[in-house]
């Protein structure tokens, strides 16, 4: 049994070896997991709006916080060219009108951007619609469930 | 406004407005569904933001949550919150019913669900209208049947984009026989929460 490191908002959690990672509960946060195409190794990010902000924690953002999941994989000696990204959540919850984009889709753009900006793979990701989601990643076999009461389960 | 900076006189203050208000709320309830409907005294706490989903008690609880943004004197986000077994007993009693005859969630039963919260939301601010002379209305209101955790992190995504904690006012509303209950939620902006101190401190000498 791997051994399970949650993730909470706002946090970037960082493993080797036989892990599982899970978020639960999430709405319109992305969930961002990078790992070594050829090693147990991966992190993952949870965060809550898409661009940093001055004087608060850097992995509550999409943009800071990817940066710094790369570099924290970086110096576990990981190549940059052997990462991969999978991406989930970022769910419009409820359907208010207000005439520019949800929360949740920013975040999934700002996601996409700047992981093609560092051009990394997104190799799996269930992402938008209007559903909640828990997600358990394994280290080892980099497999996600998604977990939703809208969709049931998934394995990305 | 921050915790620093509020009172015990204006937190008592605080939940003699979420009673009025929540009392107003309840009789509207109570007439909606031919029902008493009891009241909880309000919990009034200030949260961090990336706390917020703490809040929920069963993180992976299924819930229908009917979310409306208020707009106005006062800027605010109330939520209303249905446990996922008292969803068809309410909808029975609104929807003139017999027992146990709703069985499903179609857009009928969604709509009811919306109006049920609009009708609780508009009565609250009624009242505190009345009360410290602040009008607001409620926006057109939006439903989610999911995990109460999802639900609260959305909330505190929006509220993070313009401040580091919120204010939640909470009232448990439940029905004599326990067959009902709800639980609504207002978080005023920041800049609401002002308005609402001074109303309250010019309200209270001018009695």
């Amino acid at each position: 049994m791997a051994d399970n490191i949650r993730v909470n908002i706002g946090e970037l959690k960082v493993a080797k070896g036989y892990f599982k990672f899970s978020a639960y509960g999430i709405g319109s946060c992305v969930v961002v997991v990078c790992y070594d195409k050829y090693a147990p190794i991966a992190g993952m990010l949870h965060a809550i709006l898409p661009q940093k902000k001055k004087g608060v924690s850097e992995n509550r953002f999409v943009d800071a916080g990817i940066e710094n999941l790369i570099k924290e994989l970086i110096n576990l000696d990981v190549s940059i060219n052997n990462i991969e990204a999978k991406i989930f959540g970022g769910a419009t919850m409820f359907d208010i009108k207000s005439g520019s984009e949800s929360i949740g889709e920013k975040n999934i753009k700002m996601a996409k951007e700047i992981l093609s900006k560092k051009g990394i793979k997104i190799s799996g990701e269930d992402t938008g619609s209007n559903y909640g989601r828990t997600i358990e990643f394994d280290v080892v076999t980099k497999k996600a469930i998604v977990k939703s009461y809208a969709k049931g389960e998934k394995i990305i | 406004m921050s915790k620093k900076e509020f009172s015990d006189f204006q937190k008592d203050a605080l939940i003699e407005l979420a009673n009025i208000g929540s009392g107003n709320a309840a009789t509207a309830l109570s007439q909606l569904i031919g029902k008493n409907i009891k009241l909880s005294v309000p919990s009034i706490n200030f949260i961090p933001v990336v706390k917020i989903t703490e809040n929920a008690k069963n993180k992976n609880e299924i819930v229908a949550a009917v979310y409306l943004r208020i707009y106005g004197e006062i800027t605010a986000k109330a939520l209303i919150i249905f446990p996922k077994e008292k969803i068809f007993p309410i909808l029975d009693l609104v929807m003139k019913r017999k027992t146990r005859e709703t069985k499903e969630l179609g857009e009928n039963e969604q709509s009811a669900l919306k109006e049920i919260g609009n009708i609780i939301v508009s009565a609250y601010l009624n009242a505190i209208a009345k009360f410290i002379g602040l009008n607001s209305v409620p926006s057109v209101p939006a439903l989610a049947i999911d995990m109460i955790e999802a639900i609260f992190q959305t909330i505190s995504s929006e509220i993070a984009e313009i401040d580091e904690e919120a204010l939640l006012i909470e009232n448990d509303m439940i029905e004599e026989t326990s067959q009902i209950s709800t639980t609504l939620i207002i978080i005023p902006d920041k800049d609401a929460m002002i308005k609402i101190m001074d109303a309250l401190d010019a309200t209270i000498k001018g009695s």
